[in-house]
């Protein structure tokens, strides 16, 4: 399949959808993609400038015009708090979600890569993340926005946090790559979509 | 251009047959001998270029199972109950967030009873995540290739059919080695999927020799800023402790054009080529860019490493053994600052048993000089690696001599042992300068001795503003 993600007309029939999402899948997608931007601030330290800005080299005015939108758009993921207000999100806000996202990793690989490298040397070391600025500071970041940010029914531990942040990050990686936005959409619909997995199960939810 | 004319003939007529492929993984963290090489032939190379974008897909897909597992559905078991998770159990938080996913295990034991059930979609979910290994595409199957993973940051890869006796059966992958294999693989499936295969042409028949070399399928990979910066890097690991990344992490994020020393003593940049073209014609002569952050680059590297540590001009050399010898391309992975090499640089050599070698060779070709007008890429053709030795030898001792305004050429046939059997100047000029180039004297050693025995001819060309190219003649 041929890499997306030129910079300037992104190619939405890239990224396909043989179904519309059932609800539950949506929902997923909506948390799983504010939570992909949120590592990538606490990561990188960027905001919602940085991600007009994507929009913006992306061509995707249209669907993400300016803080507010974006805003409305990240929020309507489930974990939210703030049960009021705009809780939808349709495949085209979705995608545009999707191409920012990997724009915004691929703009920032060397970092993430960096942050990989060290982190496996962490872990061959036995040593906590926490014990180097970049780990510390991106963990610190990411459970601070995210305690913030999330609903308190949904705070889970601290420890689960830090481990989806690495995960997270881990994930960055590939999705700073040149396929990055289709693995990124593929992640997002789950894998009952691929007509190779015979055991292709739907989402627990 | 003259040196235009055979390279466009080949454009458009390529040939590709019998693919093979040749993976090199370069561990800067081990030592050459270390280093692993996968080879294979061409549906090989497909089902392992499946294998590891399905398993990376279901990597990727595992955040939201964890994630959905560990916040959307709040009435999961306890994480502290001692069956749940061994790392956990033993108290050691370290090893918890390096395993794989804080609740969804890769075993089949059940982590509490409502699990007991097997309708319970949480065990579907964990059971599905077991069985992705056997879930794999046909040709993945086929050749029993797939990988599993082993905690958060490793995986290993299962070859399958690819293994062989330097391989074994198995190999192991940090994250960033197996980022590193699924870019390289997905270029190669990028370039697959363009390449034409075209039937053959009568004129194949008598090719000049120095395009009977095999064609090879031109790799790129995405590389970042950080490759650009490699020139400038040492070659020593850079141990990351908590003080030298203490230095204001703020200052790591913003600043991202901070130099990164390559890890590898043989990794440098590239020149940009234009892989995604299914046939380009060849780059205009001179168009030897270093690489530029964010382009595409591949290094096709020559035999010998010590010439691995040259600045651009040692980089395009294609080295192929005719008549079987792959070319190499090397794509130079980013290297991280301050990460022991924990980046593999992948090398993936296809290599195909066409003479529509030049075609690639042109696009591989980084020292095209625009001032040669009868050599071509040289560098490509570095069929052996004598070719690449003269190509150094004289690049130490070759300096223009004012006024000078032509290029000399010289055709040298080598003896067996390494040295000079016959200099034939080529052009008056030639003649006129050769005691300015630098040249050995007939039977003086000059380069390595010949692996099979033969007397190769090569030509060397040296151009008025410095550079030196060499290639095989016959």
């Amino acid at each position: 399949m041929p890499s997306t993600a030129k910079p300037t007309a992104p190619n939405l029939r890239e990224l396909p959808l043989a179904n519309q999402p059932d609800p539950a899948q949506l929902d997923n997608i909506k948390a799983q993609l504010d939570l992909v931007l949120l590592a990538l601030e606490a990561l990188v330290g960027i905001g919602s400038e940085a991600m007009l800005q994507a929009a913006t080299e992306l061509g995707l005015e249209s669907v993400v015009a300016d803080r507010v939108a974006l805003w409305r758009l990240r929020q309507s993921s489930p974990l939210r708090k703030g049960q009021g207000g705009r809780k939808k999100l349709d495949i085209e806000e979705a995608r545009a979600l999707v191409l920012i996202s990997c724009h915004l990793a691929k703009q920032h690989q060397e970092l993430i890569r960096r942050a990989v490298a060290l982190l496996e040397q962490l872990a061959e070391q036995n040593r906590e993340p926490h014990q180097t600025a970049l780990l510390g500071d991106y963990l610190d970041a990411f459970s601070n926005t995210y305690q913030e940010r999330m609903e308190d029914a949904q705070q889970g531990h601290v420890q689960s946090l830090d481990h989806l942040a690495l995960k997270l990050l881990i994930d960055l990686l590939f999705y700073s790559a040149p396929n990055g936005t289709r693995r990124l959409w593929l992640a997002l619909l789950d894998r009952a979509k691929d007509p190779n997995h015979p055991s292709a199960v739907s989402s627990p939810h | 251009m003259a040196q235009d004319s055979p390279l466009s003939r080949w454009a458009g007529q390529q040939v590709l047959k019998n693919v093979r492929f040749k993976l090199s993984l370069d561990d800067p963290r081990s030592s050459e001998e270390q280093w692993m090489t996968l080879q294979g032939d061409r549906a090989q190379l497909e089902a392992l270029q499946e294998a590891v974008e399905d398993y990376v897909q279901q990597f990727l897909e595992q955040t939201s199972a964890q994630f959905s597992s560990a916040f959307l559905v709040p009435s999961q078991p306890n994480p502290s109950s001692p069956t749940t998770h061994p790392e956990v159990q033993s108290g050691n938080a370290t090893s918890h967030l390096y395993s794989l996913s804080g609740r969804v295990e890769t075993d089949l034991a059940p982590v509490n009873g409502s699990l007991d059930d097997r309708t319970h979609p949480k065990f579907q979910q964990r059971r599905a995540l077991v069985d992705r290994s056997s879930s794999l595409t046909d040709a993945a199957q086929t050749h029993g290739i797939y990988l599993q993973p082993e905690g958060l940051l490793k995986h290993t890869l299962f070859l399958g059919s690819i293994a062989d006796e330097e391989t074994g059966s198995t190999l192991q992958l940090s994250a960033l080695q197996l980022f590193d294999l699924a870019t390289a693989l997905d270029e190669y499936a990028v370039d697959a999927v363009t390449l034409p295969s075209l039937g053959r042409s009568g004129w194949l028949k008598s090719p000049p020799s120095w395009a009977r070399v095999a064609a090879i399928a031109v790799l790129a990979i995405g590389l970042t800023t950080s490759v650009a910066k490699l020139l400038d890097g040492s070659s020593n690991p850079q141990v990351a402790t908590s003080g030298s990344q203490g230095a204001s992490s703020a200052d790591q994020r913003n600043n991202q054009t901070v130099p990164t020393p390559s890890i590898a003593p043989g990794l440098q940049p590239v020149p940009p080529l234009s892989s995604a073209q299914p046939l380009p014609p060849p780059p205009p002569p001179g168009s030897t860019t270093p690489a530029n952050p964010g382009l595409p680059t591949v290094t096709v590297p020559q035999n010998a490493p010590a010439n691995q540590t040259r600045g651009s001009n040692g980089n395009g050399a294609a080295s192929v053994e005719r008549p079987n010898t792959p070319p190499q391309i090397v794509a130079k992975a980013s290297q991280s600052r301050g990460e022991p090499g924990t980046q593999a640089e992948v090398r993936l050599n296809p290599e195909i048993s066409s003479a529509a070698s030049s075609r690639a060779a042109a696009s591989a070709d980084t020292n095209a000089a625009p001032a040669a007008p009868s050599s071509s890429n040289n560098t490509a053709f570095d069929t052996i690696p004598q070719v690449a030795e003269a190509r150094s030898y004289f690049q130490e001792r070759w300096q223009p001599p004012e006024g000078l305004s032509q290029t000399l050429e010289y055709t040298l046939v080598l003896a067996p042992d390494g040295s000079i059997e016959r200099i034939t100047p080529l052009g008056l000029a030639s003649g006129d300068y050769i005691d300015r180039t630098g040249m050995p004297l007939v039977g003086e050693p000059f380069v390595s001795p010949i692996a099979n025995g033969r007397s190769p001819k090569i030509r060397i060309v040296l151009t008025p503003d410095g550079k030196v190219q060499t290639f095989l003649e016959q």
